[in-house]
């Protein structure tokens, strides 16, 4: 028995429908705001990439004046810089950190790089140079690492859980397993300030203090100045808190932005309180975050497959903007973001804590 | 299999669809390892998205179910998650060691998985294009290929992923190695010798001694397919070829894709015009001659996923689509069936 040609037309016609509505399914699923760029921690068609294994990018931070440096974790940790602006457009690694597989933070002190790190002997403070501008990266170039150096380790092998850098007193506020740790970068001493309950995540204040959580407590603060450490600033609300949180600043006004345990959204003014929960993420937990100029702000949560959402202050709604992809520069499919820092343009770098991970680089929409 | 591993059909999760490239066989025990896959929707959806449906408690996948199948007797004898929420694209076993190795989808890493033990450890992410094949060499190395089209391998002396400084053969005219990823790959009678195609568009045949020197050695055998307009991105469903089998005769069969639409047109990847065509290529001479065509009225016959010889020496090429999926059997002559044909314990 044959086929009929009419029974094909109609079969074929069924299919085609079928794949435009699987099409359009398949499609809301990923970045569906903004455009998301994966770079690869190498100058593309002119250098190796780092290492696949040691590319877990752990710390980002934006120099005001200068280039985007990262920090990774793996078999081996390494510093990187990404020039951007321009005719720039590459990553230079700027070298493995000796007997580092760790790097928590990465701070732009006026005038050096200081990154904290930890390895199998603990954790210590290193230091290397401020990349120049490159002539032209179409045409010819010159680049080249500066040595990376110690300042200072934690004594008795201790792991250094964050670090924060104050930038008026140019010193770095460390925390451990159980201290408070500062550092100074024009002496290179590094002293314990106290002991706390538990101790985790910091963040920098508009007053240019530290900011840290003892669910115990509250939050405290550490004003470098004074070198006084106040604690129990501000109760917490009811609910599970660690200290270990995701901070963020808002560009706009300095004030910072965390999250509970279970995806409460919170903001912490200069008043010394806890306006909240402004938002809930449906997921957890958070893992990175940060705000564009406008004040939105864009994180990613959810484990195995992250899930990036935008919370906008003006109307406090969250959206869910889907699995990061890139289908510029690299054509790749991003699942777990581990750091984040704004651009001077409002571009968002997000850190991919992956096995050959990239740095993506978000430009948020335009608002109308 | 929904029934075997307690995860039924209208449970509302996606379901335990397939096996994919994940039938690995214990030749000494006569163990067939045998790991599912996602892509079937829960019961009340048209499709289904690993990326959209990772946190829905509800309808996410369960995770890759591994499956001992005794052969001896037909029966299933334990079976385990091999890992959560996510399918297995590809497995080979390692007789000698009790590992099984697997590309999962849709992250893209490779586990391995301890059969004494019965436990998986995820060995890292590879890339976002997933592979469609691994294979074993001798020093029990892992290998695929990431999505820029180098060779990766898992070498468990170092337990460490490392990454091949060169490419696989592409065409540089249009193409820069993106994509290029193992498809098929089947070992030829000569040990130390396989030879591969990948999953992108133009394919090429090309053979791989991954035991010679520091990466192997790799040569390039040429496009298995028709010549296409190279403004077009031409669709790798289209532009096909699997079913990499060696017969009794020292020969290398393959099908591969023909088609006779303008490489522009729109005309969905399953039209019947499209032909699957049996290759047979000679490896020492590097000629090749068409043998025959896979025909079935009024359907497309060119997406062949893999070949295979029988005890009998007689081939079989598995076609995927259009559905239902089916098998075709090409009888051999006896002339073809006196040498044996080497072991794959790959999918």
């Amino acid at each position: 028995m044959g086929i009929k040609k009419k029974d094909i037309d109609s079969k074929l016609a069924e299919e085609l429908q079928l794949e435009a509505e699987v099409i359009q399914f398949l499609q809301g699923t990923f970045t569906k705001e903004g455009s998301m760029v994966a770079f690869p921690l190498s100058f593309p068609g002119a250098s190796k990439p780092i290492p696949p294994d040691e590319s877990r990018i752990t710390a980002l931070a934006h120099h005001p004046d200068r280039f985007v440096y990262g920090g990774t974790s793996g078999a081996a940790t390494h510093l990187f810089v990404g020039i951007f602006a321009r005719s720039g457009g590459c990553i230079l690694d700027l070298g493995v950190v000796e007997a580092a597989t760790a790097c928590v933070s990465i701070m732009c002190a006026d005038d050096t790089l200081v990154a904290a790190v930890n390895g199998p002997a603990g954790g210590r403070f290193v230091s290397t140079g401020y990349q120049p501008m490159p002539r032209d990266l179409l045409q010819e170039w010159h680049l080249g690492r500066f040595p990376i150096e110690e300042i200072a380790s934690v004594p008795s092998g201790g792991k250094i859980t964050d670090a924060v850098l104050l930038p008026r007193a140019q010193c770095v506020i460390a925390t451990t397993v159980s201290a408070l740790l500062r550092l100074d970068l024009e002496s290179g001493d590094l002293r314990e300030i106290t002991q706390l309950d538990e101790v985790g995540t910091l963040a920098l204040t508009n007053a240019g203090s530290a900011i840290g959580i003892e669910p115990a407590r509250g939050l405290w603060r550490y004003d470098p100045e004074s070198d006084r450490l106040d604690r129990a600033i501000c109760a917490i609300p009811n609910g599970s808190w660690s200290a270990s949180t995701v901070w963020s600043v808002d560009s706009r006004d300095g004030s910072v932005l965390l999250f509970d345990d279970d995806g409460s959204l919170y903001r912490f003014t200069d008043n010394d309180t806890l306006d909240g929960p402004l938002a809930q993420v449906p997921i957890g937990p958070v893992t990175s975050a940060a705000t564009t100029k406008d004040g939105r702000f864009y994180l990613f949560a959810g484990d195995g497959i992250a899930k990036q959402f935008i919370f906008d202050p003006v109307t406090n709604a969250l959206t869910d903007n889907g699995v990061a992809v890139s289908v510029l520069q690299s054509r790749r499919y991003g699942y777990v973001f581990g750091a984040a820092c704004t651009g001077p343009d409002g571009q968002i770098y997000f850190g991919e804590t992956d096995y050959n991970g990239h740095l993506w680089i978000y430009f948020p929409s335009i608002r109308k | 299999m929904d029934k075997v591993v307690d995860d039924p059909r209208d449970s509302g999760r996606a379901t335990q669809c397939k096996i994919h490239y994940s039938f690995a066989p214990s030749y000494g025990d006569g163990i067939m390892y045998m790991a599912t896959h996602l892509s079937g929707p829960p019961l009340e959806d048209t499709a289904y998205s690993p990326w959209l449906s990772w946190h829905d408690d509800r309808k996410c996948f369960r995770g890759a179910a591994l499956l001992a199948f005794d052969t001896a007797t037909d029966k299933v004898l334990w079976w385990d998650t091999m890992f959560p929420r996510e399918g297995c694209r590809c497995l080979v076993i390692d007789e000698d060691r009790g590992k099984l190795f697997s590309i999962s989808y849709p992250r893209d890493h490779m586990f391995e998985y301890d059969l004494e033990t019965r436990s998986a450890r995820d060995l890292g992410r590879i890339g976002s294009v997933n592979a469609q094949a691994l294979f074993i060499d001798r020093r029990h190395r892992v290998w695929t290929t990431r999505d820029d089209g180098r060779l990766v391998r898992y070498d468990p002396d170092i337990d460490r992923i490392e990454v091949s400084p060169t490419l696989l053969p592409f065409d540089p005219e249009h193409q820069n190695g993106w994509h290029n990823v193992l498809y098929d790959v089947t070992p030829a009678p000569d040990p130390n010798t396989l030879y591969a195609i990948p999953w992108i568009g133009h394919p090429r045949l090309m053979l791989i001694q991954p035991n010679e020197g520091d990466w192997g050695h790799i040569e390039d055998l040429g496009p298995v397919n028709q010549d296409h307009d190279l403004s077009v991105p031409i669709s790798k469903d289209r532009d096909h070829a699997g079913g990499l089998v060696f017969a009794g005769d020292g020969m290398l069969y393959y099908v591969g894709a023909r088609w006779s639409n303008p490489d522009s047109d729109r005309t969905p990847w399953t039209d019947p015009s499209m032909q699957g065509v049996i290759w047979q290529f000679d490896t020492q001479t590097r000629e090749r001659e068409e043998v025959g065509i896979l025909q079935v009225p009024g359907e497309a016959t060119h997406y062949v996923s893999r070949g295979a010889v029988d005890r009998n020496g007689d081939l079989f090429f598995g076609r995927v689509c259009p559905p239902p999926a089916g098998i075709f059997r090409v009888p051999l002559p006896d002339a073809c069936k006196r040498r044996p044909v080497p072991r794959r314990p790959w999918g």
